[in-house]
């Protein structure tokens, strides 16, 4: 009997969240007619304005309309204020008594929403991108010939990009309204939920690990853990057109799962944490400490580190001072400065393992360069005592180098700088303290000459060389170390025969211009 | 019927929080009451007594934790079929601005498989109120009375109104009543209604609760409430009674004021109880005089110190 009384409060009436998703549509008439204006004339755009060709080898392309993404955009930004409004009875009072009081259970209620923000965003965005790009995708077979497949990557990359776009603002919008009992913090702790999401891992990963290892990102594509986290939030753009389609998808599927998972917030409350900034004490200070450890991240490596801490601080304060709608005193501050100093010693235990393991291990990973037949290498360093005349004392070159010589030379300078960063202290490193006489900080890049075509792994060292269509050799890392092991690593690799210093000789009689030996 | 069973609520303080008993704001403490079915309830009480977050919990709004509020037997929290013999109206009407009125009936009519347009049609012919234009600009008693028109068309058994009548003039008032009562004693249909106007529960309601400060003060039919009450004067030659004669004598003294050889008193109790205390201290004149209910809220609160800070402080 109790099995089926607990039964029977999970059941839902489908009939019921149908009935109040089409009356909650009513109620967001505006939005909707903004929503199906954006995303109509996006779809309008999508079908005349992009142009599907063929290729010289018989492949379909799909080239998406620029105005029609101007358009979709703008109606994924609307996504936000949508998410936000359609779920208003968490904290505007007034909502709250009438859907509260409504004859339907929580979980219909919550479910008939987020079938209202399918009609209003969701339905639109589909028949903008799926249907409108597919429509002109279709046109262009019917008139070239082929077979869809050819123009699946670009269909997809567009139409899944838009959708998990939209999916991911309206997941995060959800999950802060629910875990916010007032406006204001449901919409800025949104932005922030969002921005934190996005480039949190991104600068932890380029800054802090790429840091710790010395790795240079020159972009945040270039490396792969970076791509890898970007299944969610807006960072599916990293890859090409089949890994932003399959991000993009799978960031789909996260989106969905996050709104569901809200609905157990959702259900949970009743009317008394409406009104009240935080319903969710858990959701604020993962917020907070994320928050605090994205801003760290910006600063650390650097010799504005402290300044991190400082702007992180500020921030954190501020942030606690206008959700706390209550009086506040010294006791709050204090509570605060005692919060933020865990979060920042949290964040310097996790910080100085960082240091410690080279960026957990990335410090000994090496270009494969088996597949060369040739590399040059430059290496150069900056220190305090020598930083104003490195071109003459402290650059060096090498020849052209075969695949067994550039592998000799990276074992050699990975030797000497793990060696090197072994007897750093972790605060140098964290404080960037490069311009003292007893630190060095080496430059060190290289180029290939020849790649087999296909993907090496790990991408990080490798360029994609559009005119030869293969990857090539694209090496550069800057890194702190002492001095003294900075030159036994240039008087070891010279003895060898492997650089030699960089000589530059300004020629005005020949060229006018500077030629390097 | 429903029944509130020992029924408290606690809110957290404002910001982060959770409630806690003991550091956030108790709202309602321990009220029991049961409002039998087909009679119009009065929620009486001063500001911020209570009244409002009990009429939320009436209607689901507020999860009862602490006790119990049945609706025909059943909990009404995140339950649909208590929830469904309910309509509540609050004291706002902000949330309905973007609607017409035609509008908010087609949404209630989504919610609530009682809703008749049969009453709807006939209740907005009868107020002559315009469908087709937004409430936001509706005067502040026009949207009131298009929240009644769509309470009373949910055609629910229960319909709880929370200062409903504010903003509308007194002949509107008299004539929304009106209505109000014809349509809910024609279904044998229980009101709640809270409001500070005394003299409208008086009027419309048979039964009444008191609330002050979250605590229940008394809760009854309003005759018996009104015959609970009396205010003696008593004038003995000899000298005033005093306090501690009344007090002596058995009388349950609320207020004591003494003017010569008269003295004046609010006192509980039944007229005949009352009466035949009261004779027995040889005054030359002894009066009862009954109260209206409002000199019995403003008594019973006055006796509880309500509003005697403010009086204080302005002397």
């Amino acid at each position: 009997m109790a099995q089926t009384s607990s039964t029977a409060a999970y059941k839902i009436s489908f009939r019921k969240i149908a009935r109040a998703a089409a009356a909650e549509v009513l109620v967001h008439k505006k939005l909707a007619i903004i929503s199906f204006v954006l995303y109509g004339v996006a779809f309008l755009l999508n079908v005349f304005n992009s142009e599907a060709n063929i290729t010289t080898g018989g492949y379909i392309t799909l080239h998406y309309s620029g105005w029609g993404l101007i358009f979709m955009v703008g109606g994924i930004a609307v996504s936000y204020f949508t998410a936000l409004n359609v779920f208003r009875d968490m904290y505007n009072q007034q909502f709250c008594d009438v859907s509260m009081a409504l004859p339907i259970k929580a979980s219909e209620r919550f479910f008939s929403k987020l079938l209202c923000l399918f009609y209003l965003q969701t339905a639109p965005l589909i028949l903008s991108t799926f249907v409108g790009y597919g429509i002109k995708l279709l046109y262009a077979l019917a008139k070239y010939g082929g077979n869809f497949s050819d123009g699946c990557p670009d269909y997809f990359m567009i139409s899944f990009g838009a959708l998990a776009s939209s999916m991911f603002i309206m997941a995060i919008a959800v999950l802060c309204t629910c875990c916010c009992g007032a406006a204001a913090e449901s919409a800025y702790l949104s932005l922030i939920a969002m921005f934190i999401i996005n480039f949190m891992p991104i600068i932890y990963i380029n800054n802090v690990i790429c840091g710790s290892s010395g790795f240079i990102a020159r972009g945040i594509g270039d490396v792969d853990a970076i791509v890898d986290l970007g299944y969610w939030g807006l960072m599916f753009l990293l890859g090409d057109a089949e890994e932003i389609a399959a991000h993009a998808a799978v960031g789909c599927v996260i989106s969905l799962a996050v709104m569901l998972l809200s609905g157990f917030i959702y259900v949970k409350r009743d009317a008394r944490s409406v009104g009240t900034p935080i319903a969710s004490r858990v959701f604020f200070e993962i917020i907070m400490f994320t928050g605090c450890v994205t801003v760290f991240s910006m600063f650390v490596m650097s010799d504005i580190a402290f300044w991190g801490l400082l702007v992180a601080g500020v921030i954190y304060v501020i942030i606690n001072i206008i959700v706390s709608r209550a009086k506040i005193n010294a006791l709050s501050f204090l509570k605060w400065a005692g919060k933020f100093a865990a979060t920042a010693a949290l964040y310097s235990i996790l910080l100085v393992s960082t240091v410690t393991t080279g960026g957990f291990g990335l410090i000994n990973s090496r270009p494969d360069v088996k597949y060369l037949s040739s590399a040059e290498f430059t290496i150069y360093y900056y220190s305090y005592e020598s930083n104003y005349d490195y071109r003459e004392n402290t650059r060096f070159v090498s020849e052209r180098l075969s695949a067994e010589q550039a592998d000799q030379l990276i074992k050699i300078y990975k030797k000497h700088i793990i060696k090197g960063r072994s007897e750093m202290s972790p605060v140098d490193v964290i404080f960037g303290n490069v311009y003292n006489s007893s630190a060095a900080q080496i430059y060190i890049s290289a180029e290939g000459h020849r790649a087999i075509p296909g993907t090496p792994s790990p991408k990080s060292y490798f360029r994609y060389n559009y005119n030869a269509s293969c990857y090539v050799l694209d090496y550069e890392e800057r890194i702190q170390m002492p001095l003294s092991e900075t030159k036994a690593l240039i008087d070891e690799l010279t003895e060898l025969g492997l650089i030699h210093p960089y000589k530059e000789i300004y020629d005005t009689e020949v060229s006018g211009t500077t030629v390097s030996y | 019927m429903i029944e509130i069973g020992s029924a408290s609520m606690v809110f957290a303080k404002r910001g982060i929080g959770k409630a806690d008993a003991n550091d956030g704001f108790k709202a309602l403490d321990n009220i029991t009451i049961t409002i039998p079915d087909g009679c119009i309830y009065g929620f009486l009480g001063s500001n911020g007594a209570g009244k409002s977050t009990l009429l939320r919990m009436l209607c689901g709004v507020y999860k009862t934790e602490q006790g119990s509020i049945k609706i025909d037997g059943e909990d009404v929290f995140d339950n649909p079929s208590a929830k469904a013999k309910i309509f509540f109206v609050n004291d706002e009407t902000v949330q309905y601005a973007k609607f017409t009125l035609d509008g908010l009936a087609k949404f209630y009519a989504s919610y609530y498989d009682s809703f008749s347009f049969e009453i709807y049609e006939r209740l907005v012919n009868q107020l002559q109120l315009p469908r087709g234009k937004r409430m936001s600009e509706f005067s502040k008693g026009m949207k009131r009375q298009a929240v009644v028109i769509i309470g009373l068309s949910c055609n629910t058994k229960y319909l709880l109104l929370d200062e409903a009548f504010d903003g509308l003039d007194p002949a509107m008032r008299r004539f929304i009543k009106q209505i109000i009562i014809n349509e809910l004693v024609d279904r044998q249909a229980t009101m709640i209604v809270s409001s500070h106007n005394i003299t409208e529960i008086n009027e419309l309601c048979d039964r009444a609760m008191l609330i002050h400060q979250g605590q229940m003060i008394f809760a009854d039919e309003i005759d018996n409430i009104k015959s609970g009450f009396g205010k003696i004067q008593l004038a003995r030659r000899s000298g005033a009674v005093t306090e501690d004669e009344l007090k002596n004598s058995g009388l349950d003294v609320m207020q004591y004021s003494v003017m010569g050889s008269v003295a004046q008193a609010v006192v509980r109790g039944s007229e005949d109880d009352i009466t035949a205390k009261i004779n027995t201290f040889g005054c030359e004149i002894a009066e009862f005089i009954p109260l209206t209910l409002e000199e019995i809220f403003i008594y019973e609160l006055e006796a509880r110190g309500y509003g005697s800070n403010i009086i204080d402080s302005s002397i």
